[in-house]
C-alpha cells in the first residue's frame, strides 16, 4: 500500500461519506417538518414531498464525483493524483455536507409556512437552490481536477 | 397553451340584475370579477356557516362505520340538531380519548412498581411507617452508601434501579428525610386507573356508534354546503355589479374564453342585455385557462404544482412534457421496471372509472414506455447488465446506446444543454410578446453566447468526439471553423447582452448593467447545465443497488441450492426490487421536477402566478 492509494482512499470515503451525510441531515430536516404540515394541512403533502427531497442532489454529486475519480485509483497511481484525489474529496465532502444541510433548513422554514396556509411553494424552490450552487461549484472543481491527473 | 380570454361588461337593467344573474350562473362560463366584496357582512356570514358544515361534515367522515348495514338510520335530519349533536359527541369523545392518554401514561409510570394500594400505604403511614419511592441508574445505584437505612428493591433494569426507602416515624424521633429525591407517583392506584380506562372506552364506544348513525345524514349536509356555496357566489356576484345612469342600468364585469363566446351570446340573444366584449390584454387581471393537446394535459398538474403562467406567458406544458417524461424514464432507466410501469398503468387505464385516475393511469403508461428506453439506452434490466444476458437478440444491442458511463454522463448533460436552450429561446418569444422586439434581444443574446461557447468547445474536441452513437463533434465540424463560428456567435451574443439588456434605460448605462448580466450569464448558465449531470447519477445508482439486489439474492441461494433457498432468492429479489423500485421512481419524479421547476423555468423567465379561470356558476352540480 503505498502513500498515493492513501490519500485517494481518503478523498473517495470524504466525497461519498460526507456528502452522504449532508443529504441524510437535510432530508431528515425537510422531512421532520412535512410530518407537522401535513398535520395542519394534508393536502400540502404532494409539494412538501418534492420540497422535502431537494437536499438529497447533494448526495449525487458525490456520487458522480465518485465515479469520476474512482477510475484513476490504481497501485500505480502517483502521489500527485492521490493528493488532487484527496482535495477535490475535501471540497466535495465540506462544500455538500454544509449546503445540503442548510437547503435542508431552507425547505423546512417553507413547508412550515406551506403547512400554515401560505403558498410559498415557488419562492421555498428557489431559495432553497441558493445554497446547492456551491455543491455545484464544487462539483465543477472536482471535474476541473480531473483534467490536471 | 394558454387560452385567449375576452373582457366582457354586460349592461342590464337594475330590476333585471338579480334574475340574470341566476340564469348566468345555470350556463358556468363568465369568470367574474369579484375583487371589492370580500368584507361584506353577508358573505361573511354565509362563509361562516359554509365553514361550520364542512367542520361537522369532516367530524363525521371520521366516524364512518366500515359496514353501513350495521348501523341503525338517524332519528333526527334537521342539520342544526345534526350539528349540535355532532358537536357533542364528538367534544366528549375527545374529552375521554384526552384522559385515557393520561390514565395510560399514569399506568406506565406505576408498572415498575406493581401492583398496591394507596389506602394500604395511608394504613402504614398512620401506624408510623413512611415509604417513599425512589429510581437511581445502576451505576449511582451501585455507587450509593444507604448506610442503616433500609432499602427494599422493587424492580431493576437498565433504564434504573426502583427500590423504596421505608423509614419509622416516632413520636419521640421524627424520621429521617429521605436519601434521594421521591419519585412522584399517580395519586390514583393502578387498580383504579385499570377501571376507569376500561369504563372510558365503553364509553367512547357507545357514543361512537351513536355519532355513527349521524353519518347517514353527510348527504343533506354535502347538499347544504353546495347550495350555501351557490348562494354566496351569487351574493358576490350581485355585489360585484356595478350601478350606471342613477342606478337604472347595472353592469357586470368578467371574463371569457374565446372558444365560449357562443355560448354567451346564446344567452345574450335571448335577454335584454347589452354586452360590450374586447380582447384582454392586461397579464396581471386576467384569469388563466390551460388549453392543451391529450397529451400534454396529463402534465398539466405538475404545472400547477409551481403556479399557472401570467396571461401572455407561454404554458410551459407542452414544452417541458416531452422532457419531463424523458427525464422519468432516465432516472428510472431499466427495461424491466418499465414494463411492470407500463402494463399496470395499462391494465389500471381500462379497468379504473374515474376520469382522474384514468388520467394518471395514462401519463404512467408514457412514464413507463420511456422507462423502457430509458433501460434500454443504458443497458439495464433489472439491475442486470442486458448485454450480459445470454442468447440476446442482435436487434436487441443496437438499442444499447449508452453502455459507457461516461457517454450517459456526456449525454444527460447535453440534454441540459437543449432544454435550456429552448428555455431561452421561448424567453425571446415571451419578451417580444409582453414587451416588444427590443426587450427580447438579451435572451436572443445569451442563446447565441451558449450556442457560440457550445461550438467553439465542441470544436476544440475534434470530429472524434461522439456521446454513445451521437456523432456531435462531426456535426459540429461539418459546419466550417468552428472557432470563427463559435467565437463570432458568442461575441455578438455577448453585444447584445450588454447593449439591449435594460432597453427602457439610456444606452450608455446599458453596458454597465450588461456586465451584472453577464456575471449572472458566466455563474448561473454553468450551473445550471451541470445540474442535469443528476440524470445520469440516478441512473447509474438505481441500476447498481439493483445488481447488489441480485448479487444478495444470488449469494442467498447458494452454490447447492433446495427448495428453501430458491424460495428465499425469490422473496429478497421481489421485495428488494421493490424497494429500489419505489426509491427510484420517487427520485425519477422529484428530481426532473426540480430541474423543470428550477434550471428551465429560470431559462424560460418564467414569472408564474397566474389566477385559475373560474367560471361564475362552474363548480355547482
Amino acid at each position: 500500500m503505498n502513500i498515493a492509494v492513501i490519500l485517494a482512499g481518503i478523498g473517495l470515503g470524504l466525497m461519498v461519506g460526507l456528502s452522504g451525510t449532508g443529504s441524510a441531515i437535510g432530508l431528515v430536516i425537510g422531512g421532520t417538518s412535512v410530518i407537522g404540515a401535513v398535520k395542519k394541512k394534508p393536502e400540502a403533502f404532494g409539494s412538501s414531498l418534492v420540497l422535502s427531497a431537494l437536499p438529497a442532489t447533494q448526495g449525487l454529486y458525490g456520487f458522480v464525483a465518485f465515479i469520476l475519480f474512482s477510475g484513476f485509483v490504481t497501485p500505480e497511481m502517483t502521489v500527485f493524483q492521490g493528493a488532487l484525489t484527496l482535495g477535490a474529496g475535501i471540497a466535495m465532502g465540506l462544500a455538500t455536507l454544509f449546503s445540503a444541510i442548510q437547503q435542508g433548513k431552507v425547505c423546512a422554514a417553507g413547508i412550515s409556512a406551506m403547512g400554515s396556509g401560505h403558498d410559498v411553494f415557488g419562492n421555498t424552490f428557489i431559495l432553497a437552490v441558493f445554497p446547492e450552487f456551491y455543491a455545484i461549484l464544487a462539483l465543477v472543481v472536482s471535474i476541473l481536477i480531473t483534467g490536471l491527473m | 397553451m394558454v387560452e385567449k380570454m375576452n373582457k366582457i361588461h354586460l349592461l342590464m337593467a337594475a330590476a333585471d340584475g338579480s334574475k340574470v344573474l341566476a340564469e348566468l350562473q345555470n350556463i358556468g362560463v363568465v369568470h367574474v370579477e369579484t375583487s371589492a366584496v370580500r368584507d361584506n357582512s353577508g358573505v361573511m356570514e354565509l362563509e361562516s356557516r359554509i365553514s361550520s358544515l364542512k367542520r361537522t361534515s369532516a367530524e363525521l367522515k371520521k366516524f364512518a362505520p366500515e359496514e353501513e348495514s350495521s348501523v341503525h338510520k338517524p332519528e333526527v335530519h334537521d342539520i342544526e340538531s345534526i350539528q349540535r349533536i355532532t358537536g357533542e359527541i364528538s367534544s366528549e369523545i375527545a374529552l375521554l380519548s384526552a384522559d385515557n392518554d393520561r390514565y395510560c401514561k399514569d399506568l406506565a409510570v406505576l408498572k415498575p412498581w406493581g401492583r398496591f394500594k394507596r389506602s394500604e400505604l395511608s394504613l402504614l403511614e398512620k401506624e408510623g411507617v413512611l415509604i417513599t419511592f425512589h429510581v437511581l441508574n445502576p451505576k449511582a445505584y451501585i455507587a450509593a452508601d444507604f448506610g442503616n437505612r433500609h432499602i427494599e428493591v422493587i424492580k431493576e433494569g437498565k433504564s434504573g434501579i426502583y427500590f423504596v426507602e421505608i423509614r419509622r416515624n416516632n413520636v419521640e424521633v421524627a424520621a429521617e428525610p429521605p436519601l434521594y429525591p421521591e419519585e412522584r407517583l399517580p395519586v390514583i392506584g393502578p387498580e383504579e386507573l385499570q377501571r376507569r380506562i376500561q369504563d372510558a372506552e365503553r364509553l367512547k364506544d357507545e357514543l361512537t356508534t351513536r355519532i355513527q348513525t349521524l353519518y347517514f345524514t353527510l348527504i343533506i349536509l354535502e347538499e347544504e354546503i353546495i347550495r350555501l356555496e351557490s348562494e354566496r357566489e351569487r351574493m358576490v356576484a350581485g355585489l360585484s355589479l356595478s350601478e350606471e345612469a342613477d342606478g337604472e342600468v347595472v353592469c357586470l364585469t368578467g371574463y371569457l374564453p374565446v372558444s365560449l363566446v357562443p355560448e354567451l351570446d346564446e344567452f345574450i340573444e335571448k335577454r335584454s342585455i347589452v354586452p360590450l366584449m374586447k380582447r384582454s390584454q392586461v397579464p396581471g387581471e386576467t384569469p388563466i385557462k390551460l388549453k392543451n393537446g391529450p397529451v400534454a394535459r396529463l402534465f398539466e398538474p405538475i404545472t400547477k404544482i409551481f403556479g399557472l403562467p401570467q396571461y401572455m406567458e407561454i404554458d410551459t406544458t407542452p414544452f417541458f412534457a416531452p422532457f419531463f417524461a424523458f427525464f422519468f424514464g432516465f432516472c428510472l432507466a431499466d427495461v424491466g421496471y418499465g414494463i411492470i410501469v407500463t402494463l399496470a398503468s395499462l391494465a389500471g387505464f381500462f379497468l379504473l372509472k374515474k376520469k382522474a385516475l384514468k388520467s394518471l393511469a395514462a401519463l404512467g403508461f408514457i412514464l413507463g414506455l420511456t422507462t423502457v428506453i430509458g433501460g434500454l439506452f443504458l443497458n439495464t434490466l433489472f439491475g442486470m447488465k442486458i448485454d450480459g444476458l445470454p442468447n440476446l437478440p442482435d436487434g436487441v444491442a443496437s438499442f444499447l446506446l449508452f453502455r459507457d458511463i461516461n457517454d450517459a454522463m456526456t449525454f444527460s448533460i447535453l440534454l441540459g444543454v437543449v432544454q435550456i436552450l429552448l428555455g431561452f429561446a421561448m424567453q425571446i418569444v415571451n419578451k417580444w410578446r409582453q414587451n416588444g422586439f427590443a426587450s427580447s434581444l438579451q435572451p436572443v443574446g445569451t442563446f447565441l453566447l451558449i450556442i457560440g461557447v457550445a461550438i467553439w468547445a465542441v470544436g476544440n474536441m475534434g470530429a472524434s468526439f461522439v456521446i454513445g452513437p451521437i456523432p456531435v463533434g462531426a456535426l459540429i465540424v461539418s459546419l466550417g471553423n468552428t472557432k470563427v463560428i463559435g467565437l463570432g456567435l458568442a461575441a455578438f451574443g455577448v453585444l447584445l447582452i450588454l447593449f439591449f439588456n435594460n432597453p427602457e434605460k439610456k444606452i450608455w448605462v446599458r453596458p454597465l448593467l450588461g456586465l451584472w448580466e453577464m456575471y449572472g450569464i458566466a455563474s448561473g448558465v454553468p450551473g445550471d447545465i451541470l445540474s442535469y449531470i443528476r440524470l445520469f447519477a440516478l441512473s447509474l445508482a438505481g441500476g447498481l443497488l439493483g445488481g447488489a439486489i441480485n448479487l444478495i439474492a444470488v449469494m442467498v441461494r447458494g452454490d447447492n441450492p433446495n427448495i428453501f433457498s430458491w424460495i428465499f432468492m425469490l422473496l429478497i429479489l421481489i421485495g428488494g426490487h421493490f424497494i429500489n423500485f419505489a426509491l427510484a421512481a420517487l427520485g425519477a419524479f422529484v428530481h426532473p421536477l426540480r430541474l423543470t421547476f428550477v434550471e428551465f423555468y429560470k431559462s424560460v423567465g418564467f414569472t408564474g402566478g397566474g389566477k385559475p379561470y373560474k367560471p361564475y356558476g362552474g363548480n355547482i352540480s
